[in-house]
């Protein structure tokens, strides 16, 4: 039996979709069999970071309503045979699908999968409480921002109401050079604010940029810096002990050519 | 010069005149005179049938190039058998021409289909404006977008593999005709041409749009 772990935020725009194609095909690179569900109906995203989306005949609610069976939906990777997409529909909006459903849709996807992974739609509507319904485990995700920061918070909220493990956080985007002269907030005063445990720090990287606009995760990019983060992560969910990443071991050339003459 | 306004093909039965009588009447009477002037009465006591090739002649139009046939001794003839390549494309293509089901209404729309937008159209469907990724066009017939399609189109929608999808640019997400599925080749680049998708054997099969010439 999988788990099923959504990846929320409640705030727009901080890497919920990217999070979630990166550690989808992390775990698949670690060789596990994972479904991603994109729920984000009308405002679908995650085929299209996946490189997917040409591949799409029938979503989630032609599933959910009968439509076609669970297995013509899903869309194979085209990179690991392991890694399924179950991608949202475009032209409705959230009302179409219900949380009973979504329930009776996750537990049928992880009688077949070790990990399920729900890419929740931003905001603390239906989108969000379908995302949630049939999961177990959550992932916050967050960027060092005030905003950020306080929208995870009250999502934080929201999912410590329901019967789910205690979310883990993922602060993505961060600039150490920001944090550095204390124009950005650091992990510290992040994890000081929302009191829940860290399952990952990921880099401002331009390639993520870049990997999102060719439809190829991050993750499968060795010199990414996020993509090495998102590994990470990938390993911490499969329970190994990895140290989080330090963020000033390997940044810019010159931070590099510094260490190497001992000025760093 | 794309094709001679006027050919003479020999076939067992007589001459077949064949004639592209899309051109200017003017021109292609002048075009046929030139013929059997260059021929010097090598046509003399054959029999013949006058074929348009595409369009057509009024009556009086084919009276007068028959006449001008005869004035130079040919003899016309009814019963003068088409060998198949010289058949005009009409003909030759009706296996594989787009539906043509008269009963089937068509819809005309102004409007640009933007992602999570989709128009169904319980006939043929011509669309004047882009699909974007995302948005969806469906019609029982055929489709024409005489704009960018970009998203996704489904033509014969209630089965009809003869119905064929035609876009100005046609650089779809996918494409589906009938239950016949196609999507686009990975890094594709877009043909700055018009191009029509129908079913040949069995598959999706993408051509550049040359006209209509039945």
């Amino acid at each position: 039996m999988g788990e099923v772990i959504v990846v929320t935020s409640g705030k727009g725009g901080v890497g919920k979709t990217t999070t979630t194609a990166n550690l989808g095909t992390g775990l698949a690179m670690l060789g596990k069999r994972v479904v991603m569900v994109d729920t984000d109906i009308g405002l679908r995203n995650l085929d299209v970071v996946m490189g997917l989306e040409n591949r799409i005949v029938y979503d989630l609610v032609d599933v959910v309503e009968g439509r076609c069976r669970l297995k013509q939906a899903l869309i194979k990777d085209k990179r690991f045979e392991n890694l399924f997409l179950l991608p949202a529909n475009q032209t409705k909006d959230k009302t179409a699908v219900n949380r009973v459903q979504m329930q009776e849709l996750t537990k049928k996807l992880k009688e077949d999968f070790e990990f399920v992974l729900i890419d929740c739609p931003a905001g603390i509507e239906m989108g969000f409480r379908n995302a949630i319904a049939g999961a177990e485990k959550a992932l916050v995700v967050t960027t060092p921002e005030v905003a950020a920061v306080r929208d995870a918070d009250r999502i934080i909220g929201l999912l410590e109401a329901e019967e789910m493990l205690p979310p883990r956080l993922i602060i993505n985007r961060v600039r150490l050079d920001m944090v550095k002269k204390g124009d950005m907030m650091d992990i510290e005063d992040i994890l000081d604010i929302l009191a829940i445990d860290l399952i990952g720090v990921v880099p401002e990287d331009e390639y993520i940029i870049v990997s999102t606009n060719k439809g190829e995760p991050a993750v499968l990019e060795k010199h990414s810096r996020a993509g090495q983060a998102y590994q990470n992560i990938s390993r911490r969910l499969l329970g190994e002990e990895v140290p989080i990443m330090d963020l000033e071991a390997s940044g810019g050339l010159m931070a590099r050519i510094k260490k190497l003459f001992g000025w760093g | 010069m794309a094709q001679e306004l006027v050919s003479i093909k020999g076939t067992r039965s007589g001459l077949v005149i064949l004639l592209d009588s899309n051109c200017n009447f003017e021109e292609l009477r002048n075009s046929l005179k030139a013929k059997f002037t260059a021929a010097r009465g090598f046509f003399q006591g054959a029999r013949f049938i006058l074929q348009p090739a595409s369009g057509s002649l009024s009556h009086t139009q084919a009276a007068e190039l028959e006449a001008i046939c005869r004035q130079h001794g040919l003899i016309p003839s009814r019963d003068i058998t088409l060998p198949a390549p010289l058949r005009p494309s009409r003909l030759r293509q009706k296996e594989n021409c787009p539906a043509e089901d008269q009963n089937l209404p068509t819809f005309l729309e102004a409007a640009t289909l933007r992602s999570g937008q989709k128009k169904i159209a319980a006939g043929n469907l011509v669309l004047l404006g882009n699909v974007h990724r995302g948005a969806e066009v469906i019609a029982s017939g055929n489709i024409l977008v005489m704009g960018t399609l970009q998203g996704t189109a489904h033509a014969g929608a209630e089965g009809d593999e003869t119905a064929v999808i035609v876009a100005y640019r046609l650089q779809p997400t996918q494409l589906r005709i009938a239950t016949k599925i196609a999507r686009s080749p990975e890094g594709a680049a877009a043909r700055p041409y018009p191009e029509i998708a129908r079913i040949v054997e069995g598959k999706i099969v993408i051509e550049p749009y040359t006209g209509y010439t039945g």
